[in-house]
């Protein structure tokens, strides 16, 4: 069991660091508070398609700062929708950049632009490795599938009181514990309903 | 024993650090919106992927659509009865302004009820909206309160008695 408490404590300081270095924001709580059993998945599959369009978005930015006579209105319009799915999932910094960088497009400010742009790729290069190792298995998912829905069965017999249930059952599966894991867990939740049943624990 | 005292320094760890934290306790719907049907139209697939959430959390039965033109056509196929159309004002070729009065010229002046979404800070933007027929606004990014908060406000002055 110390295992588990360690890991979900490394999981919370984790979290608790990227809202500290201000790379996500309030949002991206809301953003877990939609997720529900209707839509497990939701948080991972909201900020994939953030990384899906934020790549193409920057690719498009690089190739229009490159043209002989630079379109400014392409530009802002690319930038515009940076701004607007970066600030719906909390990506902060890179909200910020974006700006900026819209600023520098209505003075016409070409090095500015290009300035901006090498920033905001380093924004978002950054929340898309700090995002990713908080959501680490994306692709094992499917593996564990029934010990996963298993595991949440026991974390709700035993009143797990989990930030994000699923962030959890992630973490304890990257880290290649989950088997074990999910043994203990169930011991502990079989005794402690017993016992509960037997009115030793009013918990 | 000591496993069970484990398991409550656990849960309290837990608590205290995101006591409104774990999903399965939020409202799962609004009663107020239940049933509402939604028409949302948003050409950024990020957006339209929460506020389609957001409003189903409030209760209501949503269609998500990209594009402005998307909109219009399910407006006018006639088993669509959609109450309220939840409309970003920014989106390439026809953007929401434009939806909003094509929707007044086909559809009437008080159906279906037109909420804009924008993240421009502009004053004259809901000067704007009115002018287009549109019954309000909702500032990007959107958030749960204030979704619900201006679908009240607009439901009620539409006179629908919440």
């Amino acid at each position: 069991m110390d295992s588990v408490i360690q890991l979900q404590r490394q999981l919370v300081d984790y979290t608790a660091q990227l809202f500290n270095e201000g790379i996500l924001d309030d949002q991206f709580n809301q953003l877990q508070q939609l997720q529900d059993e209707s839509n497990p998945d939701f948080v991972v599959e909201v900020v994939t398609l953030f990384f899906e369009d934020s790549e193409r978005l920057l690719n498009e930015l690089a190739k229009a700062l490159e043209q002989q006579s630079v379109d400014y209105r392409k530009i802002d319009a690319h930038v515009h929708q940076l701004k607007g799915s970066s600030s719906s999932i909390g990506a902060q910094r890179v909200q910020k950049v974006c700006i900026a960088f819209r600023n520098c497009c209505e003075d016409r400010n070409i090095e500015g632009c290009q300035k901006c742009l090498q920033q905001v790729k380093h924004e978002y290069s950054l929340v898309k490795t700090k995002l990713e190792t908080l959501f680490k298995v994306r692709g094992k998912k499917g593996k564990n599938k029934s010990n996963l829905f298993r595991m949440n069965t026991v974390a709700q017999a035993t009143d797990f009181c989990l930030y994000d249930r699923s962030l959890s059952r992630r973490f304890w599966q990257q880290e290649g514990q989950f088997l074990g894991q999910y043994n203990k867990v169930k011991t502990i939740a079989e005794d402690h309903s017993q016992r509960k049943q037997n009115g030793i624990l009013d918990m | 024993m000591s496993l069970v005292l484990r398991f409550q320094i656990q849960l309290s760890y837990g608590r205290a650090i995101f006591a409104p934290g774990t999903s399965s306790e939020q409202p799962n719907s609004n009663p107020h919106f239940r049933g509402l049907r939604v028409i949302l139209t948003d050409d950024d697939d990020v957006n339209r992927t929460v506020t389609k959430k957001l409003l189903e959390k409030l209760g209501c039965e949503v269609t998500a659509v990209s594009s402005g033109f998307e909109c219009l056509s399910a407006l006018s196929s006639a088993e669509n009865s959609f109450r309220l159309v939840v409309l970003d004002l920014q989106m390439p070729e026809m953007d929401g302004f434009e939806v909003a009065k094509r929707i007044r010229k086909f559809c009437s002046r008080n159906w279906p009820l037109i909420i804009a979404l924008t993240a421009s800070a502009e004053d004259n933007i809901w000067e704007r909206c009115l002018q287009m027929g549109m019954n309000g606004v909702i500032r990007k990014p959107v958030l749960l309160q204030g979704m619900a908060d201006e679908l009240r406000r607009v439901l009620q002055r539409a006179g629908e008695g919440l």
